[in-house]
């Protein structure tokens, strides 16, 4: 197959200086009027930042591109752990907008949305409208209070943190645990998987541990799992909580929380009541609003379908899914969700250029959980497109550390930094 | 521009105004590919923190390295791990497209203290 002159005009016209491409050089904003159309992403956390500045990067600044956000600021999940166990403060996870926005040119709209209309192109938010040429929907995701009714008010959530979005939440958590006297009773819920970051809770689980043998050695854990089992890096958690955590950490699977008292913070599963000194609930997700808005999760009415060559949705033309909300054998990471964004961004580079996408997108992911201020331990796979199942399937290779080690705490130190810069500047 | 200088010694000069669609291919897939690697090593390879600097690293030094961690002669946490998913092709070109890329300073982190109405 070989292009024709006009494909390549129209390749180096998007490309300007096809050079740019090559160097990559950061900040590259045209000063001429985007060629190529505009973009409307609808959320700024790891997948909607990263997928607005490679958008502008790869198109050379031929695509407009404008963020809808509803924070004024970046609140890392990844390490928010940590400041459980008391060795990180939430400043040192909090960013601004402005360096990536000025970098690339990414024009910024801190609004709501209320209403998406795929039909007319058009995302409707509190103070105005914006059309769209293509949509990115990277909305995170929303917790299920079906369930657990008494959860959802925000003096609820004052007792009972969920936790699960870096904020104020986790402030109020680690307070919690530092109020807490010796000899308490700390009692947090695992939901039933898929839910945002799988190794997440049981990281909670083993940074509160750290906190309490250093400072509170006759305190407890009890960690209900509605699953059956730990979800990820099990044999390296279970080492840890039976190890390093011996006597402190109670896990119990199969524990699915159905009531929970907000005043007395006593949780009853199937089989028993608990009785917590600090009650750390995780409710069950789904896609985030905007995806809801737009209709878009249809799979168990909670995660969006999407096609892994271009993460478009298989609902709606035009409008494409990325990070946490989509239905995907892949682990619901910050990495993961900045990959996504890339595979995203490179198809609808390609897609408003007229040209031939990645027809087998490959991509690296690495997820870092730490076990003391320290030590942390990873799993690390390829993902490859699979052409017949077309859906990204694990390559060879990929696995878990032989244990935690300083070496790799420092690893996923670097990483964090990198992924920050990656996605904010 | 790697890919085009290829083109360029590649194409027919009975068929001036055609090229391959094969490099640009590859050039796509590896961008994205590429681009994977930046939670550890920066955009473009522009590293900050102890993960090796990719951005204007020597292409037969970096497939050399992928080798070593592949094989086990050089020691890794998790570059073994990766370096066995990608087939022999990719490792070439991430090291053309890395060797490509300009050493630059990451900007500093626009780190902030959390605002008193943020959400959550």
């Amino acid at each position: 197959m070989q292009l024709n002159r006009r494909d390549f005009i129209k390749l180096a016209g998007y490309g300007a200086s096809l050079g740019l491409v090559a160097t990559g050089l950061p900040g590259c904003v045209t000063a001429t009027k985007p060629k190529m159309g505009r973009v409307v992403i609808v959320g700024g956390g790891y997948a909607g930042a990263t997928a607005a500045k490679y958008l502008r990067m790869w198109s050379l600044g031929a695509i407009e591109v404008v963020v809808v956000e509803a924070n004024q600021q970046f609140v890392s999940c990844p390490l928010s752990n940590l400041v459980l166990g008391g060795s990180k403060s939430i400043d040192d996870l909090t960013f601004g907008y402005d360096v990536l926005k000025a970098n690339h040119g990414i024009q910024w709209v801190h609004d709501e949305v209320t209403a998406i209309d795929t039909t007319a192109k058009k995302v409707s938010m509190r103070r105005g409208e914006l059309h769209y040429d293509r949509l990115i929907i990277a909305p995170g995701v929303d917790f299920i209070y079906d369930e657990l009714p008494m959860l959802q008010s925000p003096e609820a959530q004052q007792q009972i943190p969920h936790a699960w979005k870096a904020g104020w939440q986790t402030v109020n958590l680690r307070k919690q645990l530092e109020a807490m006297p010796d000899g308490g009773v700390f009692v947090m819920s695992v939901p039933k998987a898929p839910y945002r970051c799988p190794p997440g809770p049981y990281e909670r689980a083993a940074q509160v541990a750290y906190y309490f043998k250093n400072h509170k050695p006759k305190s407890k854990i009890v960690v209900l799992d509605a699953n059956a089992e730990i979800t990820s890096k099990k044999g390296l958690f279970t080492k840890v909580f039976n190890e390093m955590y011996a006597g402190l950490i109670d896990y119990r699977p199969n524990s699915t929380v159905v009531d929970v008292d907000v005043a007395t913070k006593t949780v009853k599963t199937e089989f028993e009541s608990v009785s917590a000194d600090v009650l750390n609930i995780i409710p069950p997700q789904r896609a985030g609003k905007p995806a809801q808005m737009a209709g878009l999760n249809n799979i168990d009415k909670r995660w969006c379908e999407v096609d892994f060559l271009t993460y478009e949705s298989k609902l709606a033309a035009n409008v494409h899914v990325i990070g946490d909300a989509i239905s995907a054998a892949l682990p619901k990471s910050a990495h993961m969700a900045t990959n996504q964004a890339k595979i995203c961004a490179n198809a609808v580079v390609q897609l408003m250029a007229g040209l031939p996408l990645d027809a087998a997108p490959v991509f690296a992911n690495t997820c870092y959980s730490y076990v003391t201020n320290q030590s942390a331990m990873h799993v690390a796979h390829v993902y490859r497109y699979d052409e017949v199942k077309k859906v990204m399937v694990p390559a060879d290779g990929g696995g878990v550390s032989l244990n935690p080690s300083e070496q790799e705490g420092s690893n996923a130190s670097a990483w964090a930094q990198n992924i920050w810069a990656d996605t904010l500047t | 521009m790697i890919i085009y200088a290829d083109t360029a010694k590649t194409k027919s000069p009975n068929t001036p105004s055609q090229v391959t669609t094969e490099p640009i291919a590859r050039h796509v897939h590896t961008r994205s590919l590429a681009a994977s690697c930046a939670a550890c090593h920066g955009t473009n390879g522009n590293s900050s923190g102890n993960a090796a600097k990719l951005a204007g690293m020597d292409s037969t030094y970096f497939v050399a390295q992928m080798q070593a961690f592949k094989s086990g002669e050089r020691a890794s946490t998790v570059m073994h791990r990766h370096v066995k998913g990608l087939n022999p092709q990719e490792i070439s070109d991430l090291a053309e497209y890395f060797s490509a890329q300009v050493p630059s300073k990451q900007t500093a982190l626009p780190s902030q203290k959390l605002s008193r109405s943020a959400h959550n």
